[in-house]
C-alpha cells in the first residue's frame, strides 16, 4: 500500500505531522506499539478467543494520511504488531492477507468503538481487500470488548500518567483547532474547483437527459418507420 | 416535529446485540428489551467472530436484567437434517439460563420448546414469515406463543388488520437491512454460495465475498462471480445477491433492491396506531457504534412518538447507500 494523501479529506494536521516525522526512527512508535498489543491482549482475552480460528493471518494496516503501516499477525495465542514505513520498494514483504485503508483516526474511532466500520465503508472512508471473512473476524472481535486505546496508551507512562494525560489533553485540543483551521483553508483553494465540477456535472447530466430522450425518440421513429414499411410493401 | 395526541400504550424497543461488548452498549442507550444468538448455525446470524458463548449470555442476562432490560435469544434458522443436537441444545439452554424470550422458526423446534420447557415465552421469528392472522393464530394456538414478529412485506393498513385478529402481540422491524424477499423464504444467496440464511444463519458468507479496488471503482465479488461495481463517488452496499446491478437490455441496474436501510421514525404514530407492540432494530452483525447511535435515535423518536410527537431522524451515515425507505410498510408498487 502507497502512503497516498492525496483526497482533501485527507489534509489534516495528522498529514503534516507525518511528513515532519518522516525522517525519524520508527523504533520508539514500534516498541509503543507492540506494548499497546501486550496489554490489549491480557487486559482483553475474550478478544483472542475470538480471534484463534485466524492463526496465521497477517493483516496489514494502512493509515492513508501517515507515512506508516501497521502488520498484524495472529497467532494461536498471541498477536505480533509492527509498525513499518509505508512504501519500501526495496524491502521484503510477505504479502498480507488482508489490507484495511483509511484516515489514521477513523481507523482509531473504529477500534475505539466510536465509529461504524459498515458506515465507513460505505461511504467509502475505508478500503478492505483479500480475504473477507477474515476481517469480518477481526472487526467483530475487536468489537466484542471494550478497548481504551487512550489508557492503554497511558499505562505506558507509568508514574509519569498523569502529566502525559495532561499532555494528550492539550494534544488533542491542539489538534482538533488545527484541524478546523486546516479544513477552512482546504475549503478556501478547493472551494472554486469544486463548484466548477458540480456546474459540470449538471451541465452533463443535462445532456445525458436530452441524449436518453433523443434516443427514445430515434427508437419511436424507426419502429414507426418499420410498421409504415410493412403497411406499404403489403 | 408535529404534535398528536399522547397515548398511554407501551412500544418495546428490541436493540440488536452481536457481541457482549454491544449488548451493554444497547441496554445504557436505552432499550427495552436486547436479542442476540449463540455463536454456531443455530441463529440468523451466524458470522465469524460473532455472537455469545453460553457463559457469555449468562454474564448479558445478570447485565441486562440488573438494568430492567429484558433478553430474548433467536434460535431462529431451520433445523438442518439429520443434526438438531445444537438447535435442541440451545433451546434447553435458554430455559436454564431462564431468558425472558426464546425467538424461533422451526414447527419442530417450537413444539420441543412448548412441551419441555412450558413456562418458557416463545416469540415467533420472522424467519417463519407467518404474514397472516389465520397462521398466527395456529402457531398461537399450537404452541402457545406470545409474540409474532412481521415479515417485511405488509403495509401499516395489513398490519392494523392482522392485529384485529389475533390476541398476541406483534413485533415489526424498525431499523436497518432490507430484504427484497419474503423471510424464511429467500434461497437466492444459496444458488451460488451453497448457503442460505434459513439453514445456514448466513446470507452471502464472507468466505464466498471479495472487494476488488480498480482504480477508484469498488468491484464486489460474490463466489466469484461480479454483482456489484461502484464509481468513485458512489455509496456502497452489501454483497447480497438481491442488491446486485444487472445489465439488462444493456443498461445495468439494480434488478431486486437498490442499497437501502429500513428507517420508519417517520412513521412511528401509524405503527403506534396499527397495533403494535414492540419495534425491531435490525444490526447484530453491525458494531458497537451503530447500535449507540440507533438505539439513541429511536429512543428518543419512541419516546416522542408515545407523547404525541412525530420525531424523524434520517441517520443516512449508518444506512446502506446513504438511503432510507419505510420500504412495504407504504407500499406503492401493488
Amino acid at each position: 500500500m502507497i502512503y497516498q494523501a492525496t483526497p482533501a479529506e485527507n489534509f489534516t494536521p495528522l498529514l503534516v505531522a507525518g511528513l515532519m516525522i518522516r525522517p525519524l526512527p520508527t523504533a520508539p512508535l514500534d516498541r509503543l506499539l507492540s506494548y499497546i498489543a501486550r496489554r490489549i491482549q491480557d487486559n482483553h482475552p475474550a478478544i483472542l478467543e475470538r480471534l484463534r480460528p485466524l492463526a496465521g493471518t497477517r493483516f496489514l494496516i494502512c493509515p492513508t494520511d501517515l507515512p506508516y503501516e501497521i502488520e498484524l499477525v495472529l497467532g494461536e495465542d498471541r498477536v505480533d504488531c509492527h509498525l513499518r514505513r509505508s512504501h519500501q520498494p526495496d524491502t521484503e514483504v510477505t504479502a498480507a492477507n488482508v489490507t484495511i485503508s483509511g484516515s489514521f483516526l477513523s481507523l482509531v474511532d473504529m477500534m475505539d468503538g466510536k465509529q461504524d466500520g459498515d458506515g465507513l465503508f460505505f461511504s467509502r472512508s475505508l478500503t478492505v481487500t483479500g480475504d473477507t471473512e477474515a476481517l469480518l473476524t477481526l472487526r467483530n472481535a475487536v468489537d466484542s470488548d471494550d478497548i481504551d486505546l487512550r489508557a492503554e496508551i497511558l499505562a505506558r507512562f507509568g508514574p509519569l500518567k498523569t502529566p502525559a494525560e495532561i499532555f494528550m489533553s492539550a494534544g488533542d485540543r491542539l489538534y482538533h483547532r488545527l484541524a478546523r483551521d486546516m479544513s477552512v483553508i482546504s475549503r478556501a483553494i478547493t472551494g472554486p474547483l469544486s463548484d466548477r465540477c458540480e456546474d459540470l456535472e449538471q451541465e452533463n447530466q443535462g445532456l445525458r437527459d436530452r441524449l436518453g430522450r433523443l434516443e427514445q425518440t430515434s427508437v419511436k421513429t424507426r419502429n414507426r418507420l418499420q410498421v409504415l414499411g410493412r403497411k406499404i410493401a403489403s | 416535529m408535529t404534535n398528536r395526541t399522547p397515548t398511554t400504550k407501551k412500544l418495546e424497543l428490541v436493540c440488536p446485540a452481536g457481541t457482549p461488548a454491544a449488548l451493554r452498549v444497547a441496554v445504557d442507550a436505552g432499550a427495552d428489551a436486547v436479542y442476540m444468538g449463540f455463536r454456531d448455525e443455530t441463529n440468523a446470524r451466524n458470522f465469524p467472530g460473532l455472537n455469545f458463548s453460553v457463559d457469555e449470555l449468562a454474564e448479558a442476562l445478570d447485565y441486562a436484567h440488573e438494568r430492567g432490560v429484558k433478553v430474548l435469544l433467536a434460535v431462529n434458522t431451520y433445523a438442518a437434517a439429520g443434526k438438531g443436537d445444537p438447535w435442541i441444545t440451545a433451546v434447553d439452554n435458554a430455559a436454564r439460563l431462564k431468558v425472558d424470550a426464546i425467538i424461533l422458526a422451526d414447527v419442530g423446534l417450537l413444539d420441543y420448546a412448548h412441551r419441555t420447557h412450558p413456562e418458557l415465552r416463545l416469540h415467533l421469528s420472522v424467519q417463519a414469515s407467518a404474514s397472516n392472522a389465520a397462521t398466527i393464530n395456529y402457531y398461537a394456538r399450537e404452541f402457545d406463543i406470545r409474540r409474532v414478529v412481521l415479515p417485511r412485506v405488509l403495509t401499516v393498513p395489513e398490519i392494523r388488520a392482522i392485529n384485529q385478529q389475533i390476541d398476541i402481540e406483534t413485533e415489526v422491524f424498525a431499523f436497518g437491512g432490507m430484504c427484497p424477499m419474503a423471510e424464511g423464504r429467500c434461497s437466492l444467496s444459496s444458488y451460488i454460495t451453497g448457503k442460505s440464511p434459513n439453514m445456514n444463519g448466513v446470507c452471502s458468507p464472507a468466505s464466498a465475498v471479495s472487494y476488488v479496488q480498480e482504480g477508484r471503482d469498488l468491484k464486489t465479488n460474490l463466489a466469484g462471480f461480479t454483482i456489484n461495481k461502484f464509481g468513485p463517488h458512489e455509496r456502497a452496499g452489501y454483497p447480497t445477491l438481491c442488491k446486485g446491478r444487472f445489465s439488462t437490455n444493456g443498461d445495468p441496474g439494480y434488478l431486486f433492491e437498490e442499497p437501502t436501510s429500513l428507517n420508519v421514525t417517520n412513521i412511528l404514530p401509524e405503527l403506534i396506531e396499527a397495533g403494535i407492540s414492540a419495534l425491531k432494530i435490525e444490526g447484530r452483525q453491525r458494531s458497537k457504534a451503530y447500535v449507540r447511535e440507533v438505539v439513541q435515535n429511536f429512543r428518543k423518536s419512541v419516546d416522542a412518538a408515545l407523547s404525541g410527537e412525530r420525531l424523524i431522524i434520517p441517520m443516512d451515515n449508518l444506512t446502506e447507500g446513504g438511503h432510507n425507505t419505510t420500504g412495504a410498510y407504504n407500499k406503492k408498487w401493488m
